[in-house]
């Protein structure tokens, strides 16, 4: 191999590839880092296992992908290419081993007519995709995951706003920015390589009278002393609704970071790739991008090889025979547009020769260009059409789009004062364009697109192993549009998204199916442009921060006590308290609070307060049962309906006065009976006569359950008078904590006496140890959610979307009334009354009883024979064992419910076959009696 | 990320509304009167057209229900209007 | 009783992964260039309705907040929706909640909204960070969606933001600033 380095300076790197020591410079890639050390073999082709080389300089290298570890840390596929090479980096190849040079794996290659594209779809047919997917999937990889790598989430996206956003700072871009900047509009000037200038680096050009890469640096000052944003190392990766641009910023010290721009105007200035020519044995390393070995030689001092072939079909790519050859290169140049025919490529493990019709060539390089795409992807994820130019062998942007402007190469414009021209009048640039001293040559381009029918094996997407071949087989199978050919055959849907094999696959496809190009079109654009980390994506979104909790007041308290966390309905709470695991300590809470009183955190459940003249219509609309005729001071349970009858919360709703109603619904409903009740109260009602406040967060409610609970209340001293006469059940009354007001309710969830105390939240902490206090003669304890929802199952209280699902109406749970009596409108009343609201056979909310200790498990099905066929009829919602009771409970939903009370029903669960008799929900005690003991 | 304007607020992120429904659904009533096909055609028939296309949204930071006129196919949004009676 | 003992619950991972609700009487936070407090002591209103009827109720002098707005002096009426506004600095004392015949409805806020202020000159670069809302633009409604979390943003001063979020959602707010690098 005959790359090496021939001028510059820098400070030395030491670094290693697949094990092997090596020495770059700093500003060296990884990629020219490996050329400069005469490395040849960089990867092995994804499915033959080919040796590949470095055939590009940028984000569009195909072959160069690597694992790299920094700091101890392995990021898998990263490109060799746009890597910058730091101290001490371990550098491997991927997808082969021990080393590209000596893969193990290279004799598939012989194989290669068993595996062409989309071979696996056909083991799905035959004998049995099974026995092929071990190894395939062994196969089907890339570069190695290092579990232990997480990558810090350390940066939040920044939001920006300017008047034109420019997308590339090449020639084109440069004048577009320059040209915003002085007609006074905010700029941001964005490229992903470390200095501006774009292929004003690599070319000699001069512009305005100084050397291209000099004014490029003089007008990146320029906008930055004029306060404009320029940030290089600046991927603009997609671009969403109403041109809102996605960023991805390297930076060296710090943690990536994404922008989310909103510009006014976005200048898509974004150049064009190369593409490689097709023929024989083009894969081979040593073949390479015309442009790379000019970019390899300008910005990094590598000479790609000694005795160099550069074969190509237009004058651009022409043109960079002289430099190298300035720089010691023997070259022989090819010009296909003359007639000549690259009929192959000599030397297995890389370029040892070319034949060129007819003629041998030796050699140790070959460069090779078959045209230029524009890079157009931003203004196609815009949604913009492309049209198809003739002249110069490209897709280039058709229709304009309102907001954006493409120009330079990126719009077909490939000589440099067409460029800075194009960029000055995209930036509203007033007076004369920047002047090049050449104006540059067109492209004058003859399109060599790939021959169907010819002989050899010709490549034209190397990271997937596409060949012409391929395409022909996607063409016989009928994948005749570009979309299906993309899926068959997997044609530029590697990391490389097809940014050098797109045309030439699509070019391939219009030759066999006799259409043309234009005709045969491009697949859809969609971002990102590169393949972008998740943790540039993610933000500062992991762990706590992905997606909070809510907080009780009382979380310090709690954890003093020894509670146990868990999540519920959007809030941390306690689940249970102290030592022991869950289920002891569950037993014991639940065993207990029936014995003494328990003081449970309430604080969750909504609280949502409706004022207004109006407010009694709405509420009776919003809720199945009937609320007008409620008293003030007291409660009713209910349901809240959706429009098709289902269940979709219930709880209880308090009336404070005539025109004020407090509703009450379960904690993780809050923002959804919400939103209900404000789409009522503007579409239905006049909003000028209703207010509805959520003031769940505002107050604290505290729980005291249990026979001992109205003592605990007692000592608490409230100011409320507590007999059953003056607070029954269903009733609230107001008193006095500490100054504020204190809201006593009787209302259980448990089946027992029970008090809530509402209370602003900060008055919280002092009641809960007040309460706490109070109830150490009573044997009183914190008690949590687990509990809770346990000893309401022993009375058959349901959990709406646990013992009910997307179908259970209110007449499934046994609550006729409203449905049968109520005469005006509600949610969901016409639903309750269709054919399927009216079938004899739905399922209903009942009790399970079994024999033993066991309880069924939760989900187990309850089956029957129906038309001959063993069918569900059923399943359990909710099981426990009960300590109250000493034996299992359980809820169920099942067919014709009610009507099976006393029957022994089956069950089925994960094959194992159980029974159960069918029972009211209600196990324990259901007069009721335990609410006022 | 589109824009949607909201009549009282102004220009907002698309992540701070919600999806209101197709504009013009009028609910039929009494429940007693109205055919089981008309129902269903309330609750589950959509015109859903390609191009202009006049919506309900609400803007969840304010809580404001709006009438919004934008095309499915573009993105582009024409209007948006209260849909209050009268200015407080 | 049969040991019924169950395997480890999936989701144990929330009992450790949920750092502690801080101390919000007490917590600040001091970096390069700003500094976090939460500011307690504010009374706070939520009205509803006629909001000219309300202001006139409880803070006659207030003046009226939008987004991003700079508060020179409380009591202040941060407007939320055409009809709904949060009075803050009011000195007349806690407010029974309900309907009054003026035509407005009104419920004691104070527990209801955490406040924290961020001030500084890097205060803009945190808040460029934690919202996509035009601040430059302002909008009538303080309301934006700031860390994830719904809130209310106005300044006090041009390098100090207050923000109002609902208390239960002040910890993840605060754990959002805490880690912030730097």
């Amino acid at each position: 191999m005959t790359a090496r380095r021939i001028s510059g300076s820098g400070a030395s790197l030491s670094f290693s590839f697949d094990g092997r020591p090596l020495q770059g410079r700093a500003g060296d890639t990884i990629a020219s880092a490996l050329l400069a050390s005469g490395v040849r073999i960089v990867g092995r082709g994804f499915k033959y296992h080919r040796p590949r080389g470095i055939y590009g300089h940028w984000t569009e290298e195909p072959n160069a992908l690597v694992d790299v570890t920094r700091d101890g840390r392995t990021t898998p596929n990263l490109r060799a290419t746009t890597e910058w090479l730091t101290e001490g980096m371990i550098v491997r190849s991927v997808n082969a081993a021990p080393t590209a040079e000596t893969d193990r794996s290279r004799y598939l290659d012989r194989f290669a007519r068993f595996i062409p594209a989309g071979f696996y779809y056909k083991t799905f047919l035959w004998p049995d995709w099974h026995r092929f997917e071990p190894s395939i999937r062994a196969m089907a990889g890339l570069g190695r995951l290092d579990p232990d790598h997480e990558p810090p989430a350390d940066a939040a996206p920044v939001n920006a706003r300017c008047d034109i956003l420019v997308v590339g700072a090449g020639p084109a871009g440069l004048a577009a920015a320059l040209a915003a900047s002085r007609a006074g509009r905010s700029v941001m000037l964005v490229d992903d390589r470390p200095e501006p200038g774009g292929s004003l680096l690599w070319n000699e050009t001069e512009v305005d009278g100084v050397g291209g890469a000099e004014w490029a640096g003089a007008v990146a000052r320029e906008l930055r002393d004029r306060g404009q944003r320029v940030l290089p190392d600046t991927t603009a990766f997609g671009v969403f609704d109403h041109n809102l641009v996605a960023l991805w910023e390297r930076r060296h010290d710090q943690p990536d970071r994404q922008w989310r721009v909103r510009a006014k105007t976005v200048v898509v200035a974004a150049g064009s790739i190369e593409r490689p020519l097709v023929f024989p044995d083009n894969d081979r390393p040593g073949v390479m991008s015309a442009e790379a070995a000019l970019v390899y030689l300008k910005l990094h001092g590598v000479l790609v090889g000694e005795r160099i072939v550069l074969a190509a079909n237009n004058d651009r790519a022409l043109a960079a025979a002289e430099p190298l050859r300035a720089a010691g290169a023997a070259v022989t140049v090819a010009d296909l547009r003359e007639g000549p025919v690259i009929d192959g490529v000599h030397g297995a493990s890389g370029v040892e020769a070319v034949t060129i019709s007819g003629r041998r060539m030796e050699a140790d390089c070959l460069l090779v260009s078959g045209g230029f795409t524009p890079t157009v992807h931003l203004f196609c994820q815009a949604k913009g059409r492309l049209r198809y130019d003739d002249r110069i062998a490209a897709f280039v942007p058709g229709e304009p789009l309102p907001g954006m402007a493409v120009a330079g190469a990126a719009n077909g414009a490939f000589s440099l004062q067409e460029a800075l021209d194009q960029g000055h009048a995209a930036g509203g640039g007033n007076g004369v364009a920047p002047r090049a001293a050449a104006s540059g040559a067109p492209l004058s381009i003859k399109p060599a697109w790939p021959r169907p029918g010819s002989k050899g094996r010709q490549w034209i997407d190397f990271q997937n192993d596409v060949t012409v071949k391929d395409v022909e087989l996607a063409a016989r199978e009928n994948f005749r549009s570009v979309e299906h050919l993309k899926r068959y055959t997997t044609l530029g849907m590697a990391t490389d998204q097809g940014k050098t094999s797109n045309m030439n696959g699509l070019a391939a496809m219009a030759a066999i199916t006799g259409r043309t190009i234009e005709a045969t079109g491009t697949t859809t654009y969609r971002p990102p442009f590169v393949p972008v980390p998740f943790t540039v994506i993610a933000g500062r979104r992991r762990g706590e921060l992905f997606n909070p909790v809510r907080r009780l007041v009382l979380e310090a308290e709690h954890r003093a006590a020894g509670a146990v966390f868990r999540e519920y309905g959007g809030w941390l709470r306690p689940a249970w308290y102290g030592p022991g695991s869950a289920f002891e300590a569950t037993l014991r809470e639940a065993k207990q609070a029936r014995e003494t009183v328990a003081i449970f955190d309430g604080s969750p459940l909504g609280k949502i307060e409706v004022m207004g003249p109006q407010a009694t219509d709405l509420v009776d609309y919003n809720s199945y049962n009937t609320l007008s005729t409620l008293k003030p001071g007291r409660f009713r349970y209910g349901f809240m309906l959706t429009e098709s009858g289902v269940v979709y919360d219930d709880g209880v709703t308090a009336r404070i006065a005539d025109d004020h109603y407090l509703v009450s619904c379960s904690s993780g409903h809050v923002p959804g009976v919400m939103a209900r009740l404000e789409e009522w109260r503007q579409d239905r009602f006049d909003p000028a006569k209703i207010a509805i406040h959520n003031s769940t967060a505002g107050l604290a409610t505290l729980t005291a359950t249990g026979p001992r609970s109205r003592r605990l209340l007692e000592a608490l001293a409230l100011g409320v008078d507590l007999s059953d006469e003056a607070l029954p059940h269903m009733a609230f009354a107001d008193g006095v904590f500490d100054g504020a007001t204190a809201r006593i309710a009787r209302v259980s969830f448990t089946g027992d006496r029970s008090y809530e105390i509402t209370v602003p939240a900060s008055k919280a902490p002092a009641l809960f140890a007040a309460m706490v206090e109070a109830g150490r003669p009573l044997d009183a304890f914190p008690m949590g959610s687990e509990a809770l929802l346990l000893l309401r199952a022993e009375k058959g209280f349901l959990i709406a979307g646990k013992d009910t699902d997307g179908t259970t109406m209110p007449h499934d749970l046994g609550v006729r009334g409203p449905r049968d009596r109520r005469a005006g409108e509600y949610v969901g009343k016409r639903s309750l009354f269709t054919d399927d609201a009216m079938r004899d056979d739905r399922q209903q909310l009942v009790g399970l009883s079994v024999e033993g200790e066991t309880p069924l498990p939760t989900g187990a099905h309850a089956v029957d024979r129906i038309e001959g066929r063993r069918r569900s009829i059923g399943f359990v919602t909710s099981s426990y064992w009960s300590p109250t009771l000493g034996r299992p409970i359980a809820l169920a939903l099942i067919r014709r419910g009610l009507g099976r009370i006393g029957e022994t029903i089956e069950l089925v669960h994960l094959g194992r076959p159980l029974k159960a008799s069918v029972t009211p929900p209600c196990a324990l005690d259901p007069e009721g009696a335990r609410l006022n003991a | 990320m589109q824009l949607f304007p909201c009549p009282f607020c102004g220009p907002r992120d698309e992540t701070e509304f919600h999806f209101g429904g197709e504009a013009g659904k009028v609910r039929p009533e009494p429940a007693g009167e109205v055919s089981p096909a008309a129902w269903s055609r309330y609750l589950h028939r959509n015109a859903n057209p390609r191009g202009a296309t006049r919506e309900i949204w609400v803007h969840l930071t304010c809580g404001e229900f709006f009438l919004m006129e934008r095309d499915t196919v573009t993105h582009a949004v024409a209007a948006s209007w209260s849909l209050r009676k009268e200015e407080p | 009783m049969p040991d019924l003992r169950q395997r480890t619950a999936p989701l144990d991972h929330a009992a450790t992964l949920w750092s502690p609700r801080p101390d919000f009487a007490s917590v600040t936070i001091e970096r390069d260039g700003w500094a976090a407090r939460s500011v307690t002591g504010l009374s706070q209103c939520l009205v509803s309705g006629n909001l000219a009827a309300a202001r006139k109720a409880f803070a006659p002098d207030a003046l009226e907040m939008g987004l991003w707005s700079i508060a020179t002096s409380i009591p202040i009426l941060v407007r939320i929706a055409r009809d709904r506004a949060l009075i803050v600095g009011h000195d007349t004392g806690v407010v029974p909640s309900g309907w009054r015949p003026e035509g407005f409805a009104a419920s004691d806020a104070t527990d209801l909204y955490a406040v924290v202020e961020i001030a500084g000159p890097a205060m803009r670069d945190i808040v460029a960070q934690a919202t996509a809302a035009d601040l430059d633009s302002g909008s009538p409604s303080a309301t934006v969606v700031f860390a994830g979390l719904q809130a209310l943003l106005y300044r006090v001063d041009e390098q100090a933001a207050r923000i109002h979020v609902e208390t239960s959602q002040a910890t993840a707010l605060w754990h959002w600033l805490e880690k912030l690098p730097g």
